[in-house]
């Protein structure tokens, strides 16, 4: 797969739209899904995951082929993000002191808050402290689902190294969420 | 894997309950990324034409500067020469007379049918890195696939697809786009609207996706079935598609006969024909008179 994945790389370099359409297909939804995990927003999550492919179509001509796709779009959607963040900073810092609404309340709103909460402290802190790298590695594996091993092909990396960095996250997860246990 | 403690291995099964917002259509987004990519492609062409022409025009300047003023004189007249001149030389111009009906083959194997009274021009460098053509009146397109947007522009607005069958009916007041096969983006200064398969909209001065139709007969547009598909239509405009497709003119003997409408499918074979059964919709009398037809 990576193999293939090198040769449509070397394909889209040499202005080839099929091998792009291809990438694109075979990494949208999962890139939106990673998107979405950070900004919280189906709409703006879709905009900044097509500019994703387009910057990737304007810069074609810098693509390393030897290089992780996942890895290269993970980044421009990332700062993509922080660029978006940047912009909507001071609206967030209003939002942030209002209490929310909007939850809904099942047979033991106790739990269920605790729970939702928890999830959304974990999500919280997945994209404010954990370091790109680490959180890429931990968005695939828990959101998407996906395997070490296949998670390691995706991004060029060793097993090991995959294993490292989620445990790495989880105990920075821990660390940050004392209150919350 | 290193062991988990008991905290860990909450935070690790809570973490994936995550409720995510589904991805949107591929197929569409594709679609819309693949317009983007034709346009940087073609800006950045422009782009690194102009870095390539501006040095040694810099070069020029220094070196002839005493004849700088010449230099701008038949430069300005060449400006204003060259676009009739350039017009003419570069641009291809199909058209039909009333009456008359014509099928045309693009350069990238597309067909359009024109319907009588319509016009269609294009580039003669047509399908090197564009499909753009302009139109007036009706057509039916048949449009192969391609590496560039295939974009027809009407005095009202934009119509822009890949590959697909759909019509255009552009007359005074507005557009309406119906699409047989595919997806078709339908777009004028303020707004753009995503058509699929089976649905039509006209675009005039309340232009908005709330319009969308979907289209209620079978042999859509009428015109390519030889039928008049007319609903809560006004007789004046059933009338100037009759003038178009037949070669006559129509004379109300009450100015206030325009406002009637006509609703019902209309075979339009012969003249004969599409007149009797107008005849027999609206219950009033028709009159020849050499090619002017008179309605009592």
């Amino acid at each position: 797969m990576a193999e293939q994945e090198q040769i449509l790389l070397q394909g889209i370099k040499n202005s080839d739209k099929t091998a792009f359409n291809q990438l694109f297909f075979d990494f949208h939804d999962t890139l939106f899904r990673f998107v979405a995990y950070r900004v919280q927003d189906g709409d703006l999550a879709e905009d900044i995951t097509q500019e994703t492919f387009l910057r990737v179509w304007r810069n074609r001509e810098s693509i390393q082929p030897e290089k992780s796709f996942f890895s290269l779009i993970a980044r421009i959607s990332t700062n993509l993000c922080y660029d978006h963040f940047r912009h909507m900073e001071v609206r967030h810092r209003h939002e942030d002191l209002l209490p929310e609404f909007g939850k809904s309340h099942f047979d033991d709103p106790e739990a269920v808050n605790q729970a939702t909460m928890l999830q959304e402290e974990i999500q919280r802190v997945v994209n404010d402290k954990l370091p790109d790298k680490c959180r890429n590695i931990f968005i695939l594996s828990r959101i998407e689902g996906k395997s070490n091993p296949e998670i390691a092909e995706l991004l060029g990396l060793s097993v090991r190294t995959v294993e490292n960095q989620i445990y790495r996250a989880l105990k920075v997860l821990k660390k940050n969420l004392k209150n919350y246990l | 894997m290193k062991k988990l403690d008991d905290i860990q291995k909450l935070i690790w099964e809570r973490s994936a309950q995550v409720e995510l917002p589904s991805p949107p259509d591929k197929e569409a987004v594709w679609m819309r990324l693949s317009q983007h990519m034709d346009i940087s492609d073609m800006d950045k062409d422009i782009n690194q034409d102009q870095q390539r022409l501006a040095p040694p025009a810099q070069r020029f300047l220094s070196k002839f500067k005493p004849r700088i003023t010449y230099a701008v004189a038949l430069g300005l007249a060449l400006i204003f020469a060259l676009p009739i001149a350039y017009d003419s030389l570069t641009t291809e111009t199909f058209m039909t007379q009333t009456t008359d009906f014509r099928t045309l083959e693009l350069p990238d194997g597309s067909t359009i049918r024109l319907n009588a009274g319509s016009q269609i021009k294009y580039k003669k460098d047509f399908n090197t890195d564009h499909r753009s053509l302009a139109m007036t009146g009706e057509a039916y397109f048949n449009v192969q696939n391609g590496n560039t947007p295939f974009v027809i522009q009407t005095n009202q607005g934009q119509v822009t697809v890949l590959g697909t069958s759909f019509n255009v009916r552009s007359r005074e007041d507005g557009f309406e786009v119906g699409v047989n096969e595919g997806i078709v983006k339908v777009s004028n200064d303020s707004k753009s609207v995503i058509l699929h398969k089976g649905q039509m909209i006209k675009v005039d001065s309340k232009f908005d996706e709330k319009n969308l139709q979907n289209i209620s007969y079978t042999n859509y547009p009428d015109w390519m079935h030889e039928k008049l598909v007319c609903e809560q239509t006004p007789l004046s405009e059933v009338c100037e598609e009759i003038e178009r497709t037949f070669g006559i003119s129509f004379e109300f003997a009450n100015p206030s006969f325009s406002d009637i409408t006509v609703t019902g499918v209309i075979d339009a074979k012969d003249l004969n024909t599409v007149l009797s059964t107008i005849s027999l919709l609206t219950q009033h009398e028709f009159k020849f008179n050499g090619d002017t037809c008179t309605i009592f």
